[in-house]
């Protein structure tokens, strides 16, 4: 068995599994997350991935999807069956279905290859952010992001202090997208969520609700800073 | 030497129009007329008998006469003498005293009985005479009216198979018998026939060469269905002229074929040579500086922090981000070539598809003004989103790319005629004057001069998604400066309601 590669680094730092047969992508992706403050531990096919990700628990994993042993997505679902820990998909540019299924699978984003590093980067901090808030439970009652705050007690939402009303259906949309902070929801996960997961086949109600919550949130819903279109896969909600 | 030969043998499926002469054997068919001959007189005997009691006897040989020509006008000379003969026997045998026998008693009865042979078997000359020719008459227009429609399906078929098809329905329907056509590539004409005579052992067959400017085509070869017979100078003759037409529409064919080859070949080099110039320049030039910009990096004193190092950096990254979006384009266009392309088409808002366009150009358009005219109510497309939002983002960057910063691009989509408008212009420098159609043609860019880097298949992509989806894309001239591009998409029922 192939050992874990391991840096010696601060045991506080978060451990990020790379689950990647490409050297160079792996070594790209250990070069950004270890100079981002993140320890790395690198496995190069579905099998090791699999083992590392129960033997080192780490607190976030990157899988390719297209491995020599296998498809990332069956990790994805097998890590699902017992832990909730940010898993990203990585893969090629076009290959939305894979993307989505991945995403649909369990995974809580997606980078495309070639990825920008400071996208990856705030990408993979949104979801540790939410991790540690979910030990917290108080600190998840309200969350900001740039102007927009949506305090989910009194279920008031604000931009730039001002109050915007929204319906309830526009609402609980906007909390799934708030779950998920800083990455995709699928058009699938958030029809479930907000309507039922009888309704997954109703993505024009995704649209339209969507629309009518950029209109009301967004200070130029041409030009939205909040919520982010993902063509073929979902929504976003921009963290900042 | 080498041959290939390709048979078709067709056979006749109804009787023949054109009789064929026999030989020296004689068949049942050529009994029938002087059968015919003898029943003619028969009939014509019993007239007479039915009509003796009222009409003199003299007027009983008018009876004959009728049967003699109509046997003369059916069945031609040999029949008609035989007619003529039999007739004047009987009324000698029947009609005339001592009765039924030869003998005739009367004197001037002997000279009716001489007249009436005399004028009877000139009578059925005249007639047999007359029937061939208007057979003759019947025939030639027959063959030219068989060769004229020959000819006409000829000139309609449009591959070798529809002419050798044409070519055997006619020939078949004018000779009964057999018709098979053999073509040769680069035979000569005595090989061709040695094969055929092997094929065919029985001399039988006609072989009909087809030739058509010195070369030799092939073969017809006609076998006439009748043993024994075979085919008389005026059908060989009408065989070789049908010969040449299949012949030259064959060659015909050929030329045609090799012109298109040739058209392609020389379009598919061009297109290879584009694609190669292209890639050499569109690839090799970025590599070429992101190679130095490296290199200089590498042994060179600059460190970061350093405005040359950063400099470098920069340069690194762009360049290295156009080798990757002319290696994206190159895959996109290839993609969308290769058929069939799968739509994954559902319903989605035209906002939807442009706000995802316009966040994947977001730095590119960062210097420019956008000004999006989108109505309240949303326009639902059936389109496959990702494709289309392709289209969208080639057309955004086109405008950002050709257009100073600071200039605006304009986007608008509206509903217009049961169609899908959207407009999207920038103020640029505009398209060069010529054919605005060439904009979209693979590595086709507007002015080849231009420093702006791109390999030309930005609008080509465009115009394969709008085609793929059922729509167009046109290319206009603003009045005061730069572009504007119109895609049109047809709308389809079914658009979802904007209720829960």
């Amino acid at each position: 068995m192939p050992h874990p590669r391991q840096i010696s680094a601060p045991q506080d730092l978060p451990l990020v599994l790379i689950v990647e047969d490409d050297p160079r992508m792996r070594a790209l992706l250990r070069s950004v997350l270890r100079g981002n403050g993140f320890r790395t531990l690198e496995a190069g096919n579905l099998k090791d991935g699999l083992e590392f990700a129960t033997s080192a628990l780490p607190q976030l994993i990157v899988v390719d999807l297209g491995l020599p042993d296998g498809h990332g997505t069956e990790l994805v679902r097998r890590v699902r069956e017992w832990s909730s820990i940010p898993i990203f998909v990585l893969s090629a540019c076009d290959r939305s279905q894979d993307k989505v299924a991945g995403l649909n699978a369990g995974a809580d984003d997606y980078v495309t290859k070639p990825f920008t590093p400071e996208e990856l980067v705030a990408r993979v901090r949104a979801a540790l952010r939410r991790m540690a808030a979910r030990e917290r439970p108080l600190a998840t009652a309200a969350f900001e992001t740039g102007d927009l705050r949506v305090d989910m007690i009194r279920r008031i939402v604000t931009v730039s202090g001002r109050r915007i009303y929204l319906t309830p259906t526009e609402y609980r949309l906007l909390v799934t997208l708030v779950h998920q902070a800083g990455n995709v929801v699928t058009h699938e996960r958030l029809l479930s969520e907000v309507w039922g997961p009888n309704k997954t086949d109703c993505i024009h109600y995704a649209h339209i609700y969507m629309t009518h919550l950029r209109r009301k949130v967004e200070p130029d819903p041409m030009n939205p800073v909040y919520l982010m279109t993902e063509t073929g896969i979902g929504y976003r909600l921009a963290a900042h | 030497m080498q041959r290939s030969f390709r048979s078709q043998i067709s056979q006749a499926a109804d009787t023949p129009k054109f009789p064929t002469d026999t030989d020296t054997k004689i068949s049942y068919r050529t009994l029938v007329p002087y059968g015919a001959s003898l029943l003619a007189t028969a009939v014509s005997s019993l007239f007479a008998w039915a009509l003796e009691p009222w009409i003199a006897l003299d007027s009983l040989v008018m009876v004959y006469l009728v049967g003699v020509v109509a046997i003369a006008a059916r069945y031609g000379r040999g029949p008609s003498i035989v007619a003529a003969v039999a007739s004047s026997l009987a009324f000698d045998f029947f009609f005339t005293r001592p009765f039924f026998s030869l003998r005739i008693a009367d004197p001037r009865l002997v000279m009716t009985v001489a007249v009436m042979l005399l004028v009877s078997v000139v009578i059925s000359q005249l007639t047999a005479a007359l029937r061939d020719r208007s057979r003759a008459a019947i025939e030639h227009a027959r063959r030219i009216a068989a060769l004229y429609s020959l000819t006409r399906d000829l000139a309609r078929a449009s591959d070798e198979a529809q002419i050798l098809d044409a070519a055997r329905r006619h020939v078949v329907r004018l000779v009964a018998g057999e018709v098979e056509i053999l073509r040769s590539s680069g035979a000569s004409e005595s090989g061709i026939s040695e094969v055929a005579t092997r094929l065919h052992p029985d001399a039988e067959a006609t072989v009909l060469p087809l030739l058509a400017a010195g070369r030799s085509l092939g073969v017809m070869l006609v076998r006439p269905s009748a043993p024994g017979a075979r085919l008389h100078g005026r059908q060989a003759r009408f065989l070789g002229n049908c010969a040449k037409q299949v012949a030259s529409a064959l060659e015909r064919e050929r030329l045609v074929r090799a012109a298109h080859a040739s058209e392609r070949a020389a379009q598919e080099e061009q297109l290879r040579n584009s694609l190669l110039a292209s890639v050499s320049h569109d690839l090799r030039q970025p590599l070429t500086v992101i190679e130095s910009a490296a290199t200089s990096l590498l042994e060179g004193p600059a460190a970061p922090g350093d405005p040359v190092y950063t400099e470098r950096i920069n340069l690194l990254v762009s360049e290295a981000r156009q080798m990757s979006d002319t290696v994206n384009k190159i895959l996109d266009m290839t993609r969308l070539e290769s058929a069939p392309v799968q739509l994954e088409r559902q319903w989605v808002p035209i906002e939807t598809i442009l706000l995802g366009a316009l966040d994947r150009v977001r730095s590119r358009l960062a210097g420019h003004v956008v000004l999006t005219d989108i109505p309240a109510k949303l326009i639902w497309t059936y389109v496959d989103a990702l494709v289309f939002e392709k289209l969208l983002t080639n057309l955004l960057e086109n405008a950002a790319k050709y257009s100073k910063p600071g200039s605006t691009v304009g986007i608008s989509a509206r509903s217009v005629d049961a169609a899908l408008e959207i407009r999207i212009s920038d103020e640029g420098d505009g398209l060069p004057a010529g054919d605005l159609d060439a904009v979209f043609q693979k590595f086709r860019r507007g002015d080849q001069r231009n420093a702006v880097p791109g390999i030309g298949l930005g609008l080509a992509i465009c115009r394969a998604v709008v085609e793929l989806h059922g729509g167009t894309i046109t290319a206009y001239r603003r009045p005061i400066a730069g572009t504007e591009f119109v895609v049109r998409l047809p709308t389809i029922p079914g658009a979802p309601e904007e209720t829960e």
